[in-house]
């Protein structure tokens, strides 16, 4: 560390200064070309033949991309390239714990449910501790019931559930039963208006994704896609009500409508 | 040091006036000692830097932390707009650029020009930080208050803080280009002076070249 | 034979200053020598030691006995968070401060630290974030949040009075201060050892130093972000903490204990770099393995900063992360280990002679070892999730900080003592803290094994009788009487010390290393002129070496020494404003004007500082 001399640092020192500005002008032309680039691609959407072909490497792209200038910036307009391994050290040690580290606590976040679409996530699985300050705020359904999961349902209902049923035949038949019914010890009725875990979109889905019972319920995240759980959560909810024959007893809450 | 002493040591020693201090803090007292023939200054500005990696990753990172799970909107697609950020992002390139330049030109002993260069840079800065304002009272008009979700929280203070850097970054370059013009700088220490005050400057971009990519444009994904 | 008096006849150096020196009080409000500033800190951590071990010892004495109320509730947890707080921040922060602006310029032979006005400004940062976080008891209530300050415990919901508004902001005053602590230091042991001192031959003390200044700049970020989240919470209302908004209480355990496990280093570093400069000088030995102490502390510190989930093994990161944390936790063993086996090789076979210091860096190795053992424990998550918030783990860092931590600070404060006063501290006196004290450590602390295994859950104020924790209860509250007596022996000795003590001279202990070159106390200057060095042990080497004596040049040196400034205090005294408008932003109206002042204050007196000649 401490007798690191390269060439180009030694010049310096020595008191050879010369002038970087053309290096420094080149690379500022060449930044903003990228940034150009970077800019341009979220309007490339409107052009599904430009846009299509690149779209599995957009996101990649843009990072690779960032990190090279930072890189750049770095090494040519900080000038560490090339300079003493002191403040290499100095600098990139913290750069490389900060790069493993906040990423780690990125994972380490409680696994996010998106069932909604970008941004409404469900938190119920976060409320562990149970406290809820008295502060201001709404309250933890209020934006769940949303005009967005009711335009989705009115779709799927427009498809009269299809996908939703296919599911539902694959999966959860075999404890449900085929209409729904339910099977003694084994699912609940899913056509009368009681439920044990909520009624609500959010609690279908959280039911379906997370399992509920002890595991008798299980978690479907794991094998299924977040699109394919809603489309059940769609249909099962389209079943109450329907009061199927040879239906299992009323277990959890009467919900009315 | 007396020159027998200067010839019993084993190891690169530096009298190099124009690295004997600081501009900010300090003194040019220990320079006897200067044992790695470097400016004490420019070793702190890289270890302060290497903390303020932590410092912004920490923010960065709790932002992602709490990313897709606001409760309440308006969400990110909703609110950014990505050609007032590129006019400021490219600013702030741009204000490299020119930094980088002001160095150049006081190692050249090119004074005026550094000056001149370093008031550029502030005015760039400035102007960052102008757009800056006019985004989040943007956003705020967009129903995006401080305590409106967990993303405009951690997008507010993130953000913020990145412009509460670039703020300090202007004084501290009105202030060097102040200094400069009154001649109250010893001359021999301005080089490293202006070259720390750059290497701020620098990394103050780099955090945006970060926060642009992975806050702004790659929300656009979906 | 070159002797240590050989330094007693070089001449003094010719000075140049920009102003002349201040005396009296202005001079300690001004000063910005390393050794004053050192006298300070360590004159505060003394103090917050006694403040923090009145808080111990009156919580203990609830515990004393089943069922008892002198205190209870939030007083109770008030004196438990506070106690925490005080010693860790406020008394071993500000002690290993003292011992790293005291000795590290005179350990690597330079003449104040790299930059004397930013160390004057950490430490008037660090003596107002002290008071502040002490001045909620004003409002006649403490932050009773434990040290963690764990989410959602910090909310308004939770905490609607002002203590944790004082507990954030006063500790976030300490994060700055530590953080360009950290920076200034690190800066110094690098630019400014004395030539010849390359990086192997830097004394253990200061290497130590060197890694935990590196620790507190770049740990001390997470925790700041962390404490500011929580201030815009309690001020400007964002929801970063808040459960009903979505927020996710671990965020706060990650940037808390982010910061947290490599503070747990800064903390144990500094003693065991003093265990290593004492041993080697009382057993007439070179320290065995010089190079692995150096590196296994390097190592300690990188992979610090890899385990602070071990503190969170109970709050559900799952089965890989929990793999992991364990793994890495585990890893550290090895390093720590390491150390260990150097300093019995050390002793081994060595001619011991036991003067206090001696003692106190001998029972450091059993105690130390001790609290490492049953922490390797808690690297095994499974068993973890039973220890966890259990008087087992309390038994665990106690060990570590009281018997590792504390011991070794106090070893090295009987050690050097001759260097900072002239004088000798008394080794009967001593002799009579050590003991006390050791006592009284195991007294306390070994029977909390127990009763974190017979399942007594930590902050609790009181237990039931029937619950069998009634007898290790009472003898740790024994055991703390113990120690208390310990300290009231040091403190008389301290004091008594100043003026009777036995004339030092400049090397009592017949050691290794530079700073005993300089006089007891040292001159302003430190060093009458640049000493060379050929060795990691340049004054043994001068004592014993022909050949490799360090030369005592025949002509004054000239050097120029930095002036006292106001500017430090001016610029700590802004971010005080600042700090105290923000904490009270929403109970007084206008407060932020306070802010905005400082913020003024603060660009001013940069501006000054800029402009003033040194």
């Amino acid at each position: 560390m401490s007798q690191g001399h390269d060439a180009h640092a030694t010049s310096h020192e020595a008191g050879a200064v010369h002038s970087h500005r053309g290096a420094y002008i080149r690379l500022g032309v060449i930044l903003t070309i990228v940034t150009a680039i970077e800019l341009a691609l979220p309007f490339l959407k409107d052009y599904p033949e430009i846009w299509n072909p690149i779209k599995p490497v957009w996101a990649p792209l843009l990072v690779v991309m960032s990190i090279a200038k930072f890189g750049a910036v770095v090494a040519e307009f900080m000038h560490l390239r090339g300079d003493r391994r002191v403040y290499q050290f100095l600098f990139m040690s913290p750069l490389l714990l900060a790069v493993v580290l906040f990423p780690a606590v990125g994972a380490l976040s409680v696994v996010t449910f998106r069932p909604f679409g970008e941004g409404y996530a469900s938190t119920a699985i976060d409320v562990r501790s149970g406290y809820v300050a008295p502060t201001k705020g709404p309250a933890l359904e209020a934006p769940l019931a949303d005009e967005k999961f009711v335009l989705a349902f009115n779709e799927a209902k427009g498809k009269n559930f299809e996908a939703g049923k296919k599911i539902f035949g694959e999966k959860c038949v075999s404890c449900h039963g085929k209409a729904g019914e339910g099977v003694a010890n084994l699912g609940f009725n899913l056509t009368d208006n009681c439920y044990k875990y909520g009624s609500t979109f959010k609690d279908l889905y959280l039911t379906v994704a997370k399992g509920q019972n002890g595991g008798k319920m299980p978690a479907w995240s794991a094998s299924m896609k977040g699109e394919e759980m809603r489309q059940v959560v769609y249909y099962i909810k389209s079943l109450k009500g329907s009061n199927a024959a040879g239906g299992q007893p009323c277990v959890g809450d009467q919900v009315a409508d | 040091m007396s020159a027998e002493l200067a010839h019993a040591d084993d190891v690169a020693l530096s009298h190099d006036a124009g690295h004997e201090s600081d501009h900010d803090h300090g003194h040019p007292a220990t320079v006897e000692n200067n044992f790695l023939g470097l400016p004490n200054i420019k070793l702190a500005m890289w270890a302060f830097l290497g903390s303020e990696c932590m410092f912004f990753g920490s923010l960065i990172g709790t932002y992602f932390f709490y990313h897709g799970k606001s409760l309440a909107g308006p969400l990110p697609q909703d609110v950014f707009s990505i050609g007032i950020t590129s006019i400021s992002t490219f600013l702030l390139l741009m204000s490299s650029l020119t930094m980088a330049l002001a160095v150049d030109a006081m190692k050249l002993g090119n004074k005026n020009s550094a000056r001149n260069f370093l008031l550029v840079t502030a005015l760039l800065g400035a102007t960052f930080v102008g757009f800056q304002v006019y985004e989040f009272s943007h956003f705020v008009h967009m129903g995006l208050g401080l305590s409106t979700s967990l993303f405009s929280s951690t997008f507010y203070v993130m953000t913020g803080f990145h412009g509460g850097h670039v703020t300090i970054g202007v004084i501290w370059l009105t202030m060097l280009a102040l200094l400069i013009h009154q001649g109250k700088l010893n001359t021999q220490r301005l080089p490293v002076s202006v070259e720390v005050a750059g290497l701020y400057w620098h990394f103050v971009d780099i955090v945006w070249i970060v926060i642009f990519t992975f806050v702004y444009l790659l929300e656009f994904i979906q | 034979m070159a002797s240590v008096a050989d330094f007693a006849q070089a001449q003094q150096p010719v000075y140049h200053m920009e102003r002349p020196a201040k005396t009296g009080l202005v001079d300690w409000l001004t000063t910005v020598d390393h050794k004053k500033i050192g006298i300070l800190y360590g004159t505060a951590g003394l103090i917050y030691l006694l403040i923090g071990g009145l808080e111990a010892l009156l919580f203990r004495l609830q515990l004393m006995k089943p069922d008892q109320n002198l205190f209870v509730g939030d007083t109770y947890n008030g004196l438990v968070t506070m106690h925490a707080t005080t010693m860790v921040f406020l008394a071993v922060m500000p002690l290993i401060a003292a011992f790293s602006n005291y000795f590290v310029p005179l350990l690597i032979g330079a003449r104040d630290v790299a930059f004397p006005r930013l160390n004057a400004f950490s430490w008037y940062t660090f003596l107002f974030g002290s008071l502040i976080l002490n001045a909620s008891i004003l409002f006649a209530e403490f932050p009773a949040a434990g040290w963690t300050g764990y989410a959602p415990l910090t909310s308004r919901g939770a905490h609607p009075g002002m203590a944790i508004d004082f507990w954030w902001a006063g500790l976030t005053l300490l994060a700055v201060s530590s953080m360009v602590a950290g920076v200034n230091f690190v800066v110094t042991i690098l630019n400014l050892r004395a030539p010849g001192m390359t990086l192997m031959r830097v004394p253990v003390l200061a290497w130590m130093m060197l890694v935990i200044q590196f620790l507190l700049a770049f740990s001390f970020p997470p925790v700041a972000v962390g404490l500011i989240l929580l201030a815009f919470d309690r001020s400007f209302g964002t929801v970063f903490y808040q459960v009903n908004m979505g927020g996710d209480p671990q965020l706060w355990q990650h940037l808390f204990w982010l910061f947290g496990h490599p503070e747990v280093y800064v903390l144990i570093l500094p003693s065991m770099g003093i265990v290593s400069e004492i041993l080697p000088v009382f057993s007439r030995r070179p320290l065995f393995g010089q190079h692995a102490v150096i590196f296994s502390g390097i190592f300690i510190g990188f992979v610090g900063f890899g385990v602070w989930g071990h503190h969170m093994f109970t709050a559900g990161m799952g089965p890989i992360a929990d793999a992991v944390f364990a793994a890495t936790t585990a890893v550290i063993a090895i390093p720590t280990g390491v150390k260990i086996f150097n300093w019995l090789g050390t002793l081994w076979g060595g001619k011991l002679t036991f003067p206090v210091p001696m003692m106190f860096a001998i029972s450091f190795i059993p105690m130390f070892t001790i609290g490492g053992l049953s922490g390797v424990m808690h690297a095994n998550a499974p068993l973890d999730l039973q220890q966890h918030d259990s008087y087992f783990v309390v038994a665990h860092f106690h060990y570590v900080l009281v018997g590792g931590a504390l011991q070794g600070l106090f070893a090295g404060l009987y050690f050097y003592f001759p260097k900072i006063t002239g004088r000798m501290m008394s080794e009967t006196l001593g002799k009579v803290h050590f003991w006390l004290f050791l006592i009284g450590s195991n007294l306390t602390f070994w029977p909390m094994h127990d009763l974190g295994n017979r399942g007594m859950p930590r902050r609790i104020y009181t237990y039931p009788a029937d619950a069998g924790w009634n007898d290790d209860n009472y003898i740790a509250t024994i055991g703390v009487f113990f120690m208390t007596a310990g300290i009231l022996a040091l403190v008389y000795n301290l004091l008594t010390s100043l003026k009777n003590g036995k004339v030092a001279g400049r090397d009592p202990w017949d050691a290794n290393t530079l700073e005993w070159i300089t006089e007891s106390p040292p001159r302003v200057h430190n060093f009458d002129f640049t000493p060379v060095v050929f060795s990691e042990r340049p004054l043994f080497d001068h004592k014993h070496t022909e050949g490799l004596e360090i030369p005592v040049p025949s002509q004054p040196e000239q050097i120029h020494m930095p002036s006292y400034s106001w500017k430090p205090l001016w610029v700590s005294t802004g971010a005080l404003m600042v700090v105290l408008g923000l904490l009270m932003f929403t109970v007084v109206p206008f407060i932020w004007l306070l802010s905005l002042a400082g913020g003024v204050v603060i660009i001013g007196s940069v501006y000054a500082w800029v402009s003033e000649p040194v």
